[in-house]
């Protein structure tokens, strides 16, 4: 099934590779390089899966989360974030704030799609 | 008719008369007829005169022929007087003469002792009446006998000597038996009896006779032995009352008697050294005269009936004196007279010398009390030091107590308070610490030595002599010194002098001891109050100065702590940065080289697939490092943090046994698991999975050949892994470093790749988890990890 997936990924080269999986997969691709146009993009649109990097300019992942669980609309679309293996709590912080599951980076090509399958 | 004519007429009618009451009164021929004469001769003067019938007037005349008329008259007047006298004696003496032969020979008749008059051949003459009782013969029996018959037969020979040796000797009377020492008579049936009896001799018409007067003894010698005897027993009782026990026997007027055995050897006397003397002139008193005073006075009393007791001093030796408890009890009869006096005595030195030194005892506690009440409210040195003095010199009654205080800098001794009789004697005192003579007597060598030192004659010590003129002028004979210690401190001596020689005796002196404690106690104390008012200023001050430094610390240390909170922060920041700025470019690495390998983008040589392996397997090794870096930084800083959820461990042991597939497979390795079919736990899955990758990553590692085996088991509430493998084992050497970080154990072969964190964080977590790891191994055989897993983490 092709699924439309919002990535919000302020790294070029992370949003290329993740891009690139994702395409080579079949699914469509939608970019955003900030928390806030990640909401917007989230809510103006409908879309099957989001992709969310949790350090951001501006707005960062997790409020990004909140804004788009706030409306009506998303409340069920799953959110995953990209974690950063590093950052202490990052995990609790993305469930707490409304993603259905987290993707440690640097993500590895081959077990990806698993992994996102695997909260669908 | 002349006046002398008629004077002698009226004498010679004088005499007249009075010889004829004489003659009447004692009727003695001799005076009749000298008064006949004298009355005719009278009669013929008056009939002269009568016929001469001559003038009354010629009465007035003198006729010399008449003197020798009147010189006659007077003559017989005073032969009648000498005449009386002579007559009345010996008409008394005849009839003493008479009355006395009445009486003698009553008594020879009815006497109770026999009298016996025999004559020269010792036949007997007389026999009286108490001969008769005594002998048992009738008179008639033994008159004419000889006297052998009244003898035993034995003394018979002897006693017929004995007579006719007393016959020839010059005495008259002799007591019998006075070389035999006794006598025995015998009684008419043959039974003898002691007897005492003299014999006197004297001649009859010319014919010697011999009178013995003998008396049955027997009652009087039983009497004595019985008196012998319990005289006997009453000396033994005497002897025996015990060496304490002393007893006499005296007169009321105070001679004595005799003392018993105890009373003599007492005082090493003989009996004859005091019997039969003044009680009061004997040794016992012979050594004061105020004593001998009193004992004649108690004489006096004892003797009117009173009993007497006092204690005393009694001399019984030179030198050698007692106290006895002396008793003087007068001896009554029956009558109530007293006859004897007994004189006791119990020696009490011992008792009085237990009194003394309770007395004693009891001023050393007063003293002690005294002292120790002053040196409770007495703060001030001087004052202190002279209210000590005074105690001691009342309590002990010493000629003088003085304390010598150690000078600043330790050289000489200075009086600083004293008591009783002193007369400049301190001022002349010089007392030294150094080595010279003034430096050797006793208060110095007290202080010197922090001993007591007792000085027993101070007239003969050699150590006194520079003090000793000075000391003896006022009378001190011995002394004692004791230093006032206090903490091995010496403060200076008490010094004490008592005008007896030898006065301080042990007990004295542990007295003063004590006492020079307590004053040393007292001297410490007022010296730490004044340096702790010293000390309190300067720690005032100080305080003030360290609260000042504190401040300034204070503030050091908070710039210090925010700095260290800065560095801290500093710290998290380039932990998290590094991590995020180190894995972005991780992540193309990995991404794009896994992408490539996939296939994704093409078809690639082999060439470039083995090169590209390469790539991703460095940049997941570099991750790996990164990971481990970062986990090391949160355990240490104890942030890490656990997801706890159930899950399926044999699950998670298959898809790890799966991860490592290729891996295995590539070097030639046997893997195996064996494990129950279900196992749900609770814990951090994420984390489990990590330390049983770890471990099986390990085996990988240093397995040259052979088999990789996995098992999980459930031993009670605990699950076990256990990863063995057939590799190169570790030597037992180390062993001890094996969990600890950035550690690498030596190998041989081919480089084995790690950060070195692997096994500490393994277990470190493993610990967290509530479990364990730990590790059994050979060398060069293999190794076998167990990790310990709970079943249910329990709640922190």
């Amino acid at each position: 099934m092709r699924m439309k997936t919002l990535v919000v990924e302020d790294n070029e080269n992370n949003m290329y590779l993740i891009g690139y999986i994702l395409k080579k997969h079949g699914h469509e691709v939608i970019e955003a390089v900030s928390g806030e146009e990640g909401v917007e993009l989230a809510l103006k649109g409908r879309l099957d899966l989001i992709l969310m990097d949790l350090q951001l300019p501006g707005i960062d992942g997790l409020e990004a989360t909140k804004r788009i669980r706030a409306s009506e609309a998303n409340d069920e679309i799953p959110i995953i974030a990209l974690t950063s293996y590093a950052m202490t709590g990052d995990r609790e912080r993305a469930l707490k704030a409304g993603c259905t599951g987290y993707i440690e980076k640097p993500i590895d090509p081959e077990t990806f799609m698993a992994s996102i399958e695997g909260y669908l | 008719m002349s006046g002398v004519l008629i004077i002698s007429i009226v004498i010679r009618l004088i005499v007249l008369g009075w010889s004829i009451g004489l003659i009447r009164q004692l009727r003695d021929w001799r005076m009749a007829f000298l008064s006949g004469i004298l009355a005719l001769m009278a009669l013929r003067q008056i009939l002269t005169t009568i016929s001469e019938r001559e003038s009354w007037a010629i009465v007035f005349h003198w006729h010399v022929e008449e003197l020798p008329g009147l010189v006659v008259s007077i003559l017989a007047f005073l032969a009648v007087f000498y005449f009386k006298d002579m007559i009345t004696e010996h008409d008394q003496a005849v009839a003493e003469r008479h009355k006395s032969e009445i009486r003698m020979a009553s008594i020879l008749g009815i006497a109770a002792d026999a009298i016996i008059t025999i004559d020269k051949d010792q036949h007997i003459l007389q026999f009286n009446q108490g001969a008769e009782q005594i002998f048992g013969y009738h008179a008639e029996e033994v008159l004419g006998q000889p006297l052998d018959l009244l003898l035993p037969s034995r003394f018979v020979k002897a006693h017929q000597q004995h007579i006719r040796t007393f016959a020839t000797s010059p005495k008259s009377t002799r007591r019998m038996g006075e070389l035999s020492q006794e006598i025995f008579g015998r009684h008419k049936d043959g039974s003898e009896f002691p007897a005492d009896a003299s014999i006197s001799k004297l001649t009859m018409d010319s014919q010697i006779a011999f009178t013995v007067i003998l008396r049955d003894i027997t009652d009087r010698v039983r009497l004595h032995d019985a008196i012998k005897k319990s005289e006997k027993h009453l000396r033994n009782v005497l002897d025996g009352l015990g060496p304490h026990m002393l007893v006499g026997l005296m007169t009321p007027e105070g001679t004595l008697i005799e003392a018993n055995r105890p009373a003599l050897e007492i005082a090493g006397l003989k009996p004859e050294d005091v019997s039969g003397k003044p009680f009061e002139e004997t040794y016992w008193w012979s050594y004061s005269e105020s004593v001998k005073q009193q004992l004649r006075d108690t004489i006096r009393r004892a003797a009117r009936g009173e009993t007497c007791r006092y204690d005393v001093v009694v001399r019984v030796g030179e030198g050698r004196f007692i106290t006895i408890d002396f008793c003087l009890q007068p001896l009554l009869d029956e009558a109530g007279n007293v006859f004897y006096l007994i004189p006791s005595a119990v020696d009490i030195t011992e008792r009085k010398r237990a009194e003394d030194h309770i007395q004693h005892l009891r001023s050393v506690l007063e003293a002690i009390r005294n002292v120790n009440q002053l040196i409770v409210h007495e703060k001030n040195q001087q004052k202190l030091l002279q209210g000590a003095c005074d105690i001691i010199n009342q309590t002990r009654q010493y000629k003088l107590v003085w304390i010598g205080m150690l000078q600043e800098g330790a050289k000489e001794v200075l009086p600083a308070a004293q008591a009783g009789f002193e007369d400049g004697y301190l001022k002349s005192v010089k007392i030294t610490m150094d080595d010279s003579e003034t430096g050797k007597g006793p208060t110095g060598t007290a202080i010197k030595t922090k001993m007591p030192f007792v000085l027993r004659d101070i007239a003969s010590d050699s150590q006194y002599k520079p003090w000793r003129e000075q000391a003896l002028k006022r009378g001190y004979a011995s002394s004692a010194s004791v230093p006032l210690v206090h903490e091995n401190r010496v403060f200076g001596a008490l010094n004490v002098y008592s005008t007896i020689p030898d006065a301080f005796d042990e007990e004295e002196v542990n007295l003063l001891v004590e006492v020079s404690q307590d004053i040393g106690f007292a001297l410490h104390s007022i010296e730490l109050e004044e340096k702790h008012k010293c000390a309190e200023e300067a720690l005032h001050k100080a305080h003030e100065e360290l609260e000042a430094k504190v401040m300034e610390r204070t503030n050091e240390l908070a710039q210090a702590n925010i700095r260290l909170q800065e560095l801290d922060q500093l710290k998290s920041m380039f932990i998290a940065s590094m991590s995020h700025e180190l894995r972005t470019p991780l992540n193309s690495i990995i991404g794009f080289s896994s992408i490539i390998l996939q296939g994704m983008t093409g078809e690639i040589t082999e060439e470039q697939r083995k090169q590209l392996t390469i790539v991703k397997r460095s940049a997941n090794h570099l991750l790996d490092l990164i990971n481990d870096i970062i986990d090391v930084s949160k355990i240490e800083a104890a942030e890490v943090e656990l997801a706890i959820e159930r899950f399926d461990l044999p699950s998670l042991a298959r898809e790890v046994e799966e991860s490592f597939t290729f891996a295995t497979q590539e070097h030639g390795l046997a893997l195996s698991l064996t494990t129950p079919k279900r196992l749900t736990i609770e814990s951090d899955k994420r984390r489990t999975k990590q330390i049983l990758i770890n471990l099986v990553s390990n085996a990988v590692k240093f397995t040259d050949q052979g088999k990789i085996e996995i098992k999980v088991v459930r031993r009670g509430d605990v699950a076990e892994i256990t990863v063995r493998d057939t590799g190169i084992g570790v030597r037992e050497e180390d062993m001890g470093y094996l969990f600890e970080a950035f550690s690498r154990i030596r190998t041989e072969g081919r480089i084995r790749e790690g950060s070195g964190l692997g096994l500490y964080l393994s277990r470190k977590i493993a610990v967290l988890l509530g479990g364990g790891i730990s590790v059994e191994s050979e060398f060069s055989k293999g190794s076998m990890f167990i990790f310990t897993l709970s079943l249910r983490r329990r709640e922190e």
